[in-house]
């Protein structure tokens, strides 16, 4: 690492440290200039030298108006800095909610922006910080809701740290910014990966709820292969004829509820919680009831959307402390 | 459910490419800003960028495909070519001013990212003031001034992502410039402004009006050029000074070879007297701004004492015949400050030395043998230098004619026009003249210059035009110096009178072009439009470090260090207390959320009974603590309270008219 990149990072992070000092987490923003940042960017930089040039020209010609029209754009510099100041001051942020998603897939974060500005606020910049960015323009008197994707890589509570506010309308020269600890939090769930299917235990009164059929292989049909299908029930014969890969499904398998059991798998938890995840998908696949039994949460075997849901939630959450709940005080900006 | 469910997906990526909006701006504007500067550049130029934008618009349309390398760099060979071929290696500023149009228009050819935009917005603004080095006239400063609201509007629409109205683009744009405006009028009026910090490739100055030499029919033509040559503003005077006064000295010829007058000698000496022990009866203090008109020379009265002028930071030189010399040829508009001495208790040349009385009275030994022969036929009769001028002005009032279109002359010029033509114009005059009195053996010289002006009553100043050209001459008289005699004024008095116009006969001012009198209106118009230039020049164009100075002394009271700071303390206190009235005034605009507006008005109404929300206390805090102290509100503070959670942290909108309803009816 150059010197140069080593004082960057060093200022990066006393910077950041110091903006988190200033504007603290909440759910709700209004940018003014208390948490707003403006600095010439490199066009602005090279618009000075511009009007250097250009008093050159008027000097060394003894030109009066072409010294003018360096002093207007001296002016116009100053006047920007205000047009862009005033555009993104009176934008208020709010985070409205995230969609859980499964660890490795985008989490998509709802924010709402509405700006003061009687004029419509931009060509606004936004973006987690080190993601992708977004450019918005305001209406005035219209909230306007963003989706912004986040990457998530573990299960669990994904906040996706500050989130960049930025424009520098109108003339691009002077860059106005935020920087908002956000109190975003999206739930993301385990990453489904096929492990051996959970043992059905019948113990400790839990009977199969489902009228249990006999015989596990009386053969019901076939369907497309898997990941995580048992080997013996591949269609080989379908398979010898170039038809592709199926797999042979059986009564036995629809026959009764199955339970989602901690126990009864023994890989390391992350692993394990995956398992459960992907058994959990593939059982309201094909529309089994499933029940989650954790070693702190019993759910019982049901189907449908929000057990589903529900099941997935504790899976997440399992053996993690809650993100900070935001006080309800903290984001009323009166 | 992992179906992901869009939320308002309205948002726009950032564009790479420009939009056809965009780039229709910056056709417009580049057309904007070199139009003023086709007419100085090579015809070939308007040729590639009638066809760099043509292409450019068919890449647009899809119709054709972008310029390969290989174009680019034939195109840009040719342009190059081009360049040589025109100014043939001269680096002067036309030069300087082709070659940035040609990068202008070359850009245009492969302008695709909002980086070349600015690139091209960037050139506009250098081209812009290339616009101001050829022409400064207040007209050119308001077509300045579209261009650049042309250019900003371009500017603002690069940064723009959304769809606008020409005219919304227009209106952004002018409303950016208004603001802008006050700003750059501070800093021209109190930036100091420096001499020019390096030579810069002198400007193709335009020679104009009369040249350094004299030949019958030279000044004729000027006659017909109404074009301004410089104007004089009279320090305390608001009526013009007699118009015979007038006589504006700018070139003296002593060199006489038979038809043409010259100059001896370039500029050399300094004046004879000690201009600081020069006894003045009358004087006159003026100032003038000057045409530029590429010579040397400039304007004054007789007799020129000082100027205070700082051209390029060379003064101006009073010479021994006292002239005022530039050490540069005037390129750009200048003006300066003349006191002159209009009558003196003392001549200030007292005495000619006799190589010098030998030198003004030289005449070519085989020319015009008839005039010689006159002038020795009157000093044969015992006539003194006197008699010999009053008999020769006598002649000319008698028998010759004012003409601005005289017979053509031959060899024996003087003879020709004084035995047989007899009709001529002001250097006919003059020329014969001096010749009869140095063949009479009187020195002479030919002063060439202008003479009267037209006052201008509007702004009180007297502008002379290049019709006003005029030569007369000096004889030197013993005891007396130099003495002015104009022996136009013997033939036609109305010339130095009443100008050219009244002059000339009725067909002849026909000839002119005579519009300053034609019907009063457009005379009024002219009159105040030259005003308006004059004011222009004056304020604008020659606010230079002096006027500056100047200004702020009768603004400020004076340019003293600690009177500018506190001037500058005072701005800034005021400049303060406008931001902090707006800041004040924009918190306490209504919020845009209807809940924290309701919110407000239960505020308002609660400060009414003496309870005021403390700067980062949150409402469910503050009715908590209203509560507390008022027990008889408990039931409808606490429904608000909880209403006003539901909304504003659950997003639940529906209970947003119970809120509403209740913190109305509050304290019910």
């Amino acid at each position: 690492m150059s010197l140069a990149t080593h004082w960057r990072d060093l200022w990066q992070r006393r910077f950041f440290r110091w903006i988190d000092k200033r504007t603290p987490r909440a759910r709700h923003f209004s940018l003014d200039r208390n948490n707003l940042y403006i600095f010439p960017n490199r066009n602005g930089l090279l618009y000075l030298g511009l009007i250097v040039v250009i008093w050159l020209l008027g000097t060394n010609y003894q030109n009066n108006l072409i010294l003018a029209l360096a002093y207007l754009m001296i002016s116009l510099f100053v006047v920007s800095i205000h047009h862009t100041f005033g555009n993104l001051s009176g934008v208020t942020v709010r985070f409205i909610n995230a969609q859980p998603t499964f660890a490795g897939e985008a989490a998509v974060f709802v924010l709402e922006l509405e700006t003061a500005h009687k004029r419509g606020s931009e060509t606004i910049e936004l973006g987690w910080q080190g993601g992708e960015r977004q450019t918005i323009s305001l209406n005035p008197r219209e909230p306007f809701r963003v989706s912004l994707p986040a990457p998530s890589h573990r299960r669990g509570y994904l906040q996706p740290g500050r989130l960049l506010v930025q424009s520098s309308f109108p003339l691009g020269i002077i860059r106005c910014w935020s920087w908002l600890n956000l109190e975003a939090v999206a739930l993301v769930y385990p990453q489904p990966i096929a492990v051996e299917e959970p043992h059905h235990q019948n113990s400790s009164g839990r009977e199969d709820g489902g009228t249990s059929r006999r015989g596990g292989d009386d053969f019901s049909g076939l369907r497309d292969y898997q990941a995580g299908d048992p080997i013996k029930h591949i269609a080989w014969k379908q398979f010898a004829q170039n038809k592709g890969l199926f797999t042979k499904e059986y009564e036995a398998y629809f026959s009764a509820d199955k339970w989602l059991d901690w126990y009864s798998l023994n890989q390391l938890q992350e692993l394990r919680l995956s398992g459960l995840c992907y058994w959990a998908l593939h059982y309201e696949r094909q529309q089994v009831p499933y029940g989650l039994a954790l070693p702190e949460l019993i759910l019982e075997p049901a189907l449908g959307e929000a057990h589903l849901q529900a099941v997935l939630t504790a899976l997440a959450q399992f053996n993690l402390a809650p993100p900070s709940i935001p006080t309800a005080g903290k984001d009323y900006v009166g | 459910m992992w179906a992901k469910r869009k939320v308002n997906k309205t948002t726009s990526v950032r564009r790479e490419y420009l939009a056809r909006d965009k780039l229709a701006w910056l056709l417009v504007m580049q057309a904007l800003v070199i139009l003023p500067l086709l007419i100085n550049l090579p015809v070939w130029l308007w040729l590639v960028w009638a066809l760099a934008g043509f292409w450019r618009t068919q890449v647009f349309r899809g119709r054709w495909g972008a310029p390969s390398g290989l174009v680019k760099t034939l195109v840009t060979l040719g342009c190059a070519a081009g360049m040589v071929a025109s100014y043939s290696g001269k680096t002067g500023t036309d030069t300087m001013v082709g070659l940035l149009v040609c990068a202008f228009v070359l850009k245009l050819l492969e302008v695709n990212s909002a980086r070349d935009a600015f690139f091209l917005i960037f050139i506009g603004f250098v081209i812009t003031a290339c616009q101001l080095l050829f022409s400064q006239s207040p007209l050119a400063a308001i077509y300045c001034l579209c261009s650049l609201l042309v250019l900003l509007a371009s500017w603002r629409s690069l940064q723009f992502n959304r769809h606008q109205t020409a005219r919304a683009g227009i209106h952004a744009g002018g409303r950016l410039l208004l603001h802008a405006l006050p700003i750059m009028l501070v800093l021209f009026l109190v930036i100091p402004r420096l001499g020019p910090l390096w030579a810069v490739p002198n400007q193709q100055a335009a020679k104009t009006g009369f040249s350094d030499s004299l030949s019958p029919g030279d000044l004729g033509q000027l006659a017909l050029n109404r074009a301004p040559a410089f104007r004089v503003e009279f320090t305390g005077l608001a009526t013009p000074p007699a118009t015979n006064q007038l006589y504006w000295r700018g070139l003296v010829l002593d060199t006489f070879d038979g038809r043409t007058w010259r100059q001896r000698e370039q500029w050399g000496l300094p004046p004879q007297a000690d201009m600081d022990q020069l006894k003045v009866i009358e004087r006159l203090d003026y100032s003038i701004i000057l045409e530029p008109h590429g010579q040397p020379w400039l304007f004054s009265l007789m007799t020129p004492l000082r100027t205070s002028a700082v051209s390029n930071r060379r003064p101006i030189r009073i010479t021994r015949d006292y002239l005022l010399f530039n050490p540069i040829p005037v390129a750009q508009r200048l003006r300066y400050e003349v006191s002159s001495a209009l009558r003196l208790e003392q001549p200030v040349t007292p005495v000619l030395a006799n190589a010098e009385r030998a030198s003004f009275s030289r005449l070519p030994a085989r020319s015009n043998p008839q005039t010689y022969a006159l002038a020795a036929q009157w000093r044969g009769e015992g006539l003194n230098d006197e008699a010999i001028i009053a008999r020769a002005l006598a002649m000319f009032t008698r028998e010759f004619t004012y003409s601005l279109q005289p017979p053509l002359l031959g060899q024996h010029s003087v003879d020709e026009f004084l035995f047989s033509t007899k009709k001529g114009f002001c250097e006919h005059f003059a020329s014969s003249f001096s010749v009869l009195l140095r063949a009479a053996g009187i020195p002479t010289r030919v002063v060439v210059g202008y003479q009267g002006g037209r006052w201008n009553p509007v702004e009180n100043y007297l502008l002379v035009s290049q019709s006003d050209a005029h030569a007369w001459t000096e004889v030197w008289i013993e005891g007396e110096g130099w003495r002015s005699i104009d022996p136009t004024a013997a033939v036609a008095p109305n010339r130095i009178e009443q100008g050219l116009d009244d002059a000339l006969s009725i067909e002849e001012q026909a000839l002119v072009g005579n519009n300053w009198s034609g019907s009063s209106l457009l005379y009024n118009l002219q009159l105040r439009w030259d005003a308006a230039t004059f004011v222009w020049q004056r304020w604008v164009l020659n606010y230079d470090s002096q006027a500056q100075e100047g200004f702020l002394n009768r603004l400020l009271g004076g340019t003293e260090a600690w009177r500018i700071t506190l001037w500058l303390i005072g701005l800034g206190l005021l400049a303060a207390a406008i931001a902090a009235w707006t800041l004040l005034r924009s918190q306490a605009r209504p919020s845009a959320r209807a809940e924290v507006r309701a919110i407000q008005t239960l505020e308002k109404k609660l400060a009414l009974a003496g309870y005021q929300r403390q700067p980062g206390e949150t409402p469910g805090d503050f009715i908590a603590r209203v509560v507390q102290r008022e027990p008889r509100w408990q039931a409808s503070l606490s429904i608000i309270g909880r209403l006003f959670e539901q909304v504003a942290y659950r997003q639940q909108e529906q209970h947003l008219p119970q809120l509403q309803a209740r913190i109305r009816r509050f304290p019910r």
